[in-house]
């Protein structure tokens, strides 16, 4: 049955190679940007597990974790809810520093879990003088520092006391220091931008949660693995990285239905011949509809390794280690899925137009 | 001798062309009998192979009707259908696909109808074989020569075992020696078959191959072979 599709397709190389590299590209790209969207995601999420706090708040209506503010009176009421274990203070600061364009500073209190999960690869902690910082393995590698170096930063000089490692990315592509150097060098006064808080067994979870949201309604509290999920520039981020997927793939629709178009239009005298000899416009249809889906099934599974190159380039090239795509097995399923959808969609016009051939006048035209 | 050739019959024929300004056939009747050997003759645009894509349903006439084994070919549901199972065509210029083999090019009315490919695929080695061009199957048409080629579209052409073969100068773009190979493949399936051969040609020795003669001049037909002509000669009858 797939007899003449497959001679067309293998015995056309360059029309087949050009058609296959369009899908490829496409199906390449919307994975690669799905996973980019969603490693963002799983870098936050991860980097706030490393904590092992229950809950995460911030205030309500913060668009990010650096724009958010909390008193410290709102601290103190956080300490005082029953049933709360520990809180623990945060100054979360995205700014350009340290001559990178995005870079995510973290004022830490001295106890912080942060500091004592971080493998220290050099150097050692930053001591709590305001004079001190660590900065993260992958950050340090990007702007080329080594522990005892000096550094300027908003017309401060700090000493580098360590470069620590905590396999997340979103922190080791970062700096931490001492909470107060932070508050100040940022601007933030004596409020803090996000708070993690322990509570006192599992089971109090919800009732603490009920209590800060109806004593504290300027406040937005959420548990820690549900904090990302809810954070709303990660839903836009995601929708965003999708929204230009499609668009990749709309472009890939458009490549394989011109591709088949220009095919169609050269291949004017084959279709006519067909029709010549008996073969029935379903069977031309057939014949279209295969070597585009042929098309799209393997430039979506050739888009896998593509998309995984480029993923692989963004979690070890990528300078501060910000953007860490993740290529799941459900987003390879979805990107190859897709572009076979696309593909088909792209070839409707060329169907279209090569159903409406006349026979004879397709013979003629040669 | 079985005479299991279609029955063809035009009436009325009339096909323009540039909104009416070309006249290619001007009220054209014609009856050929199953099994006839009719050769169309006549000058450059004289209506020739318009007349033969009209019998072979690639065109439709403007006016008039053509009856195919005593059907007309409007009531014919599917054409396609019809050609695959009773024609077989041989065009001026092979149209061979050019990526395929002699012998893929041959499979291709009977892979359009279905059935299993290894089955097409003998059945067109074989006929191959018997046209001498069994050492050249698996050569692309490409590479093929002229010769070569046409009688690889002879045989795309007889493959389907037709009733009807229509042949648009079949032997126009090829060597005389391969010319008369060519006749001969068409003179061989037409005596075993007994089918009915349409072929339109120039050239008067072709001509004399098959059983009558039918001209063309101005789109007008004229029984016999013509070099001057003054009155259109009647439809013959059967």
């Amino acid at each position: 049955m797939m007899f003449l599709e497959s001679r067309n397709l293998l015995r056309r190389p360059r029309r087949t190679v050009l058609t296959l590299i369009g899908v490829t590209v496409g199906a390449a790209g919307y994975m690669t940007l799905l996973a980019a969207g969603a490693g963002l995601f799983a870098e936050f999420q991860d980097a706030i597990s490393l904590l092992g706090s229950d809950l995460v708040v911030q205030q309500a209506s913060a668009a990010t974790a650096w724009t958010s503010r909390i008193a410290p009176a709102d601290i103190r009421s956080l300490r005082s809810v029953p049933g709360v274990n520990r809180v623990t203070e945060v100054v979360v600061a995205a700014t350009r520093f340290l001559g990178q364009k995005y870079f995510i500073v973290f004022g830490l209190e001295p106890e912080s879990t942060i500091l004592a999960k971080a493998r220290i690869v050099d150097g050692r902690p930053y001591r709590a003088n305001g004079a001190e910082m660590m900065v993260g393995q992958r950050a340090a590698r990007a702007i080329g520092l080594a522990a005892g170096d000096r550094v300027e930063a908003r017309g401060r000089r700090f000493l580098i006391s360590g470069i620590y490692e905590t396999d997340r990315s979103i922190l080791d592509g970062g700096a931490v220091m001492n909470l107060e150097a932070a508050r100040s060098m940022f601007s933030y006064g004596v409020d803090t931008t996000v708070v993690f808080v322990d509570v006192k067994g599992p089971q109090a979870i919800d009732e603490v949660m009920l209590v800060i949201t109806d004593t504290l309604p300027h406040l937005e509290v959420s548990r820690s693995d549900m904090w990302v999920s809810t954070y709303e520039q990660f839903v836009v981020v995601r929708r965003f990285a999708r929204g230009l997927g499609v668009f990749a793939l709309l472009i890939t629709a458009m490549w394989v239905s011109n591709t088949l178009h220009v095919t169609i239009l050269e291949r004017r005298a084959e279709l006519a011949l067909l029709r010549a000899v008996g073969w029935r416009k379903r069977r031309i249809a057939v014949l279209v509809l295969r070597e585009g889906l042929a098309f799209s099934v393997v430039g979506g599974f050739t888009g896998i390794p593509v998309a995984a190159l480029i993923v692989w380039g963004l979690r070890n090239i990528g300078a501060a280690g910000i953007v860490s795509a993740k290529l799941s097995p459900e987003i390879v399923v979805e990107g190859v899925v897709i572009a076979v959808l696309a593909g088909l969609v792209g070839c409707v016009p060329p169907l279209v137009r090569a159903l409406r051939m006349q026979a004879l006048e397709a013979l003629r035209a040669t | 001798m079985p005479r299991d050739g279609v029955g063809v019959r035009a009436s009325g024929l009339r096909k323009t062309f540039d909104d009416g300004l070309v006249q290619a056939l001007v009220d054209v009747d014609l009856e050929i009998a199953p099994g006839e050997r009719l050769a169309i003759m006549g000058p450059t645009g004289s209506g020739k192979s318009t007349l033969l894509a009209l019998l072979a349903m690639l065109d439709s006439p403007d006016a008039g009707e053509i009856e195919l084994d005593g059907e007309s070919v409007s009531r014919i549901r599917c054409p396609e259908e019809w050609r695959a199972v009773h024609l077989g065509i041989v065009f001026q210029f092979h149209h061979l696909l050019a990526h395929l083999t002699a012998v893929e090019n041959v499979m291709l009315p009977l892979i359009g109808s279905g059935g299993r490919t290894r089955d097409i695929h003998r059945k067109a080695q074989n006929l191959l074989d018997s046209l001498g061009l069994g050492h050249r199957t698996l050569t692309r048409a490409a590479h093929l020569s002229g010769g070569e080629r046409q009688i690889t579209a002879v045989a795309r052409a007889l493959v389907n075992d037709p009733k009807l073969v229509l042949a648009d100068e079949p032997t126009g773009s090829v060597d005389s020696a391969t010319g008369e190979k060519i006749l001969e493949i068409l003179d061989e399936w037409s005596g075993r078959r007994g089918g009915t051969l349409v072929m339109v040609t120039h050239d008067p020795t072709v001509a004399s191959w098959s059983d009558r003669i039918v001209s063309l001049r101005d789109g007008r037909a004229y029984e016999g072979r013509v070099h001057c002509l003054t009155q259109p000669t009647a439809a013959p009858k059967f």
